[in-house]
């Protein structure tokens, strides 16, 4: 044991250190110094240097101190050395086995790494390290471990020694002299390539190479159309929980999709309280609401903070923050962005109506899914950009809780598809000739007669549910009143009695306690179309091959299934006692008898909506949807199209060019041999 | 700020990042760099003055007038947990200190113990059991439905083989190299090509991303321009 490696101070320094401890700050610091004094400084005994110890010293357990007092370079190899060696007679049978096996075996040479992997030239490609010099900052700078780290990598791969920094080339000289590489050539050409095919569809017309995304979510994809139907259905009484995790990198992505989804929060009356675990991102939902409010200026109030919309402060510690969110949301929920209280009394998670995580990285969806998901019975929805959603989607489909996702901007597309056709028998309120100024006194005046001509529903429309169905009708009540009315909650108006036909056909009643699921295929995988209550008949089309299911018409013509064991199938009689389709009019196919349907269902809180593309209702706020620009948006899309065609012309080029490159050397190197 | 300076300071900024497809080029390169350091320097800013005023303005403001208090300083329970963090922010503050860096240790172990804890309850209910639970689920109608089954099918062998993909359990033969059962070798391949067609999967949606967002840029340039 060297002494020089004993850290205590000596006598005198340890007794002046002691003095010192008494004032101020130095009692905190530690009594003991590394290589203060030098080889001079001898130990003390261990006892006496601990025993002049006052404060909280005494406190640590005297085996500790011994602990602490060890030398700290004494390693398990140092105390093996000091046992020494045991006689090989003493050692038992197995140990001589092993030893006699390991003597019999042929010594091992020293191999250097790179003769240790000998095939590493065969499935490494060769980097070529180019020692740039720096720009505006200081060049790269390497330890002397790291260096080392580079130069043993770099013997593994077969590269050549780095060059010293005097030799390396610098300055702006050199640097010119790459721009004339003929090594950058592809690389230029690819970029210029690739920047071509995306400009062609902004600047001239007849490149829409590919298809538009579909005017409706398809229908296999896995509860897509369930969560447009939950936002469908928010009313005014309820607050969305929205969780932006994406920052201005990926905006170009996702942008599209928080701009549709708040603008149908917003249309509906409903609030959306902002939340995310990234600072920047609060400042860019800040950004995203404000673009919106530029769109609607025009005509619409201006959305309000703390009123139409909540940014909550950022929830810091990552994952830790998502955890604390779940178990402390009333004190979360109360503290603003800018640091101000919000007045939002909540206290739990599950208050909210719906949370919907718009995030950029898998790993949001899956913070989100692990430490908010669980934790809650609030139904979740995620909105992804593409890059995410390989590793996203089986979060989806594994969650009870995640009813479904949205995928970057062709969902965004379709969605403002489906949003635009349920909005587009609104006519917008005149335009306010002071945009600037209004702060609700120059509110819209509604639409007189927001669904009085719902028969003229566009053919366009996505969903089959609002086409063709004279709407619900809600009284229409203009006002000249300046002030916005009162948004009211519209009853669909269910006729007490159908026109029945006089055909008797089978029905099936809901026996289950409601609600229960109506789905659109014979699974519980598949999408909810609606919710039935107890009570509730609906004519019956067939069931599936082993009858565990039951196909049914809803009320407004959509065929859909529901559970067998959840109903009790009858013949109608030919008289139709029921009620009918919410518009009154019997609409559930030639020859079928439409009996009841209550449209007190509901899938969320306290809307009394058709649970399906619902159409909009008075007081709804349609300058949020009709007001968006999308005037690139099919630009973009085409964009894209004639990019991915680009890239995958320029990996196929690529691997070919390489390919009879390599070809071409192998057969220069046999002709050499 | 004008709405028309904002757009054409955006404007200029994304050309600045367009010059990095001509290169490190003298100027050019410089021009890159130049918007990089712009971003990361406002994002740094602004995080600073985000987590000010949403993190500690608001217990300032309590502290100063407790009457209006609104976050979780409402009651002793509160008050003691803000006090905790409070030290623990003070301790974890020394670290710079090389003196009284050790102080920070007790606090630091206290926060990684805290997040291994919740990321390991976390990744059990919220990732591994709903997997596994959603992988071994049988669909209804798994006889009739053609599609469901093959779904069922594939995720079975994908989960089953690429996680066979990663055992190494071997045999020693006489020579002691390792050997694996043609049966091992074959679970392995086939695992292997859903692993590489999951990756190739992931590029290409990423590829597919940065192709949105660049369609995007491009987009706001020439909407500029016009």
């Amino acid at each position: 044991m060297n002494d020089d490696d004993f850290n205590w101070l000596p006598q005198e320094e340890e007794q002046e250190a002691a003095q010192q401890s008494r004032r101020g700050l130095f009692r905190f610091l530690p009594r003991f110094r590394r290589g203060r004094g030098g080889a001079a400084a001898s130990a003390p005994s261990e006892e006496s240097s601990l025993s002049g110890r006052r404060g909280l010293f005494r406190l640590i357990p005297r085996f500790l101190r011994r602990a602490r007092s060890a030398p700290t370079e004494a390693t398990a190899a140092d105390l093996a050395l000091e046992m020494g060696e045991r006689p090989v007679e003493q050692l038992d049978d197995r140990l001589l086995a092993l030893r006699e096996r390991a003597q019999s075996r042929p010594e091992q040479e020293t191999v250097s790494p790179r003769e240790a992997l000998y095939d590493v030239d065969d499935v490494l490609v060769r980097p070529e390290i180019i020692h740039r010099p720096g720009g505006v900052i200081s060049p790269l700078a390497l330890s002397k471990a790291q260096q080392e780290q580079v130069e043993l990598l770099r013997d593994m791969v077969g590269g050549t020694a780095l060059p010293d920094d005097s030799q390396s080339e610098g300055g702006l000289l050199s640097r010119g002299k790459r721009l004339f590489s003929l090594g950058a050539i592809p690389h230029l050409l690819v970029s210029i390539l690739m920047l071509l095919a995306l400009a062609l569809p902004f600047v001239a017309t007849g490149f829409s190479e590919g298809e538009l995304p579909p005017l409706a979510f398809h229908e296999d994809r896995h509860g897509t159309t369930t969560a447009f139907n939950m936002l469908d259905n928010l009313t005014l009484d309820d607050y969305v929980l929205l969780a932006f995790e994406y920052g201005p990198t990926a905006a170009g992505e996702l942008d599209e999709l928080a701009d549709v989804i708040l603008r149908h929060i917003f249309a509906q009356g409903s609030k959306a309280i902002i939340v995310s675990s990234n600072p920047i991102t609060i400042v860019h939902a800040r950004n995203v609401i404000a673009a919106i409010e530029r769109s609607v200026a025009p005509v619409s109030t201006r959305l309000v903070e703390n009123q139409d919309y909540y940014l909550l402060r950022f929830l810091s510690g990552g994952a830790l923050g998502l955890r604390d969110l779940s178990r402390n949301f009333g004190s979360i929920v109360n503290t603003s962005a800018r640091g101000m209280p919000t007045g939002l009394g909540f206290t739990s998670l599950d208050e909210m109506t719906l949370m919907v995580l718009i995030a950029e990285r898998a790993e949001d969806v899956r913070h989100w899914a692990e430490q908010v998901a669980t934790e809650t019975d609030s139904d979740f929805i995620a909105a992804t950009g593409y890059a995410a959603q390989p590793l996203a989607e089986p979060y989806v489909y594994a969650h009870e809780d995640i009813v479904g996702m949205f995928i970057g901007v062709r969902d965004a597309y379709t969605y403002n598809q489906i949003l635009q056709a349920n909005y587009a028998d609104y006519e917008l309120p005149p335009r306010r000739e002071d945009p600037g100024t209004g702060d609700g006194e120059s509110a819209p005046t509604p639409s007189p007669t927001p669904t009085a001509t719902a028969t003229a529903t566009p053919t366009a429309t996505p969903t089959p549910t609002a086409t063709e169905t004279p709407q619900p009708q809600a009284t229409p009540t203009p006002t000249a009143t300046p002030t916005e009315p009162e948004p009211e909650l519209v009853q669909l108006a269910v006729a007490p009695a159908a026109t029945a036909t006089q055909i008797p056909s089978p029905v099936a009643e809901v026996i289950a306690q409601g609600p229960v699921n109506i789905r659109r295929r014979p699974n519980t995988a598949s999408d909810i179309l609606a919710l039935a209550a107890t009570g509730d008949i609906f004519p019956v089309l067939g069931e599936n091959g082993d009858g565990s299911w039951i196909n049914i018409l809803l009320p407004d013509g959509i065929e859909a299934w529901i559970a067998s064991f959840l109903v009790e199938q009858y013949i109608a009689p030919a008289d139709g006692t029921g009620g009918g389709a919410p518009d009154g009019s019997a609409r559930a196919g030639d020859g079928q008898t439409v009996l009841q349907f209550d449209f007190s269902l509901r899938l969320g809180k306290t809307r009394p909506r058709f649970y399906q593309a619902n159409p909009p209702a008075q007081g709804d706020r349609a300058e949020f949807v009709l007001l968006r620009d999308g005037r690139q948006e099919e630009q973009r899309l085409d964009a894209m199209t004639l990019g991915t065609i680009a890239a995958v012309l320029v990996i196929v080029a690529g691997n070919v060019f390489y390919m009879m490159r390599a070809l071409t050397r192998r057969r220069r190197a046999s002709q050499g041999n | 700020m004008a709405e028309g300076t904002i757009a054409l300071l955006s404007f200029v900024l994304t050309l600045m990042v367009f010059s990095y497809v001509l290169g490190d080029l003298p100027l050019v390169g410089h021009l890159y760099r130049t918007a990089v350091y712009i971003f990361v320097g406002m994002s740094a800013a602004f995080a600073a003055i985000v987590a000010y005023e949403s993190v500690i303005l608001p217990y300032l403001q309590d502290i100063q007038n407790p009457e209006t208090s609104w976050t979780a300083l409402g009651n002793s329970t509160d008050v003691a947990i803000f006090l905790t963090a409070l030290l623990f922010g003070l301790l974890l503050l020394m670290k710079p200190i090389a003196s009284l860096s050790w102080l920070t240790n007790g606090a630091l172990a206290v926060v990684i113990v805290v997040s291994a804890a919740s990321a390991v309850v976390g990744g059990l209910s919220g990732t591994l059991i709903p997997l596994i639970v959603a992988t071994a689920a049988v669909p209804d109608g798994l006889a009739t439905d053609f599609q469901a089954l093959t779904n069922t099918l594939l995720v079975f062998v994908g989960t089953v083989t690429a996680l066979f993909y990663f055992q190494w359990q071997a045999r020693r033969d006489d020579d002691g190299a390792p050997v694996q059962s043609p049966l091992s070798r074959g679970l392995r391949n086939v695992g292997k090509i859903f692993i590489v067609t999951a990756l190739g999967a992931i590029y290409a949606t990423t590829m597919l991303t940065a192709l949105t967002i660049l369609a995007e840029r491009i987009g706001f340039v020439f909407q500029f321009g016009s």
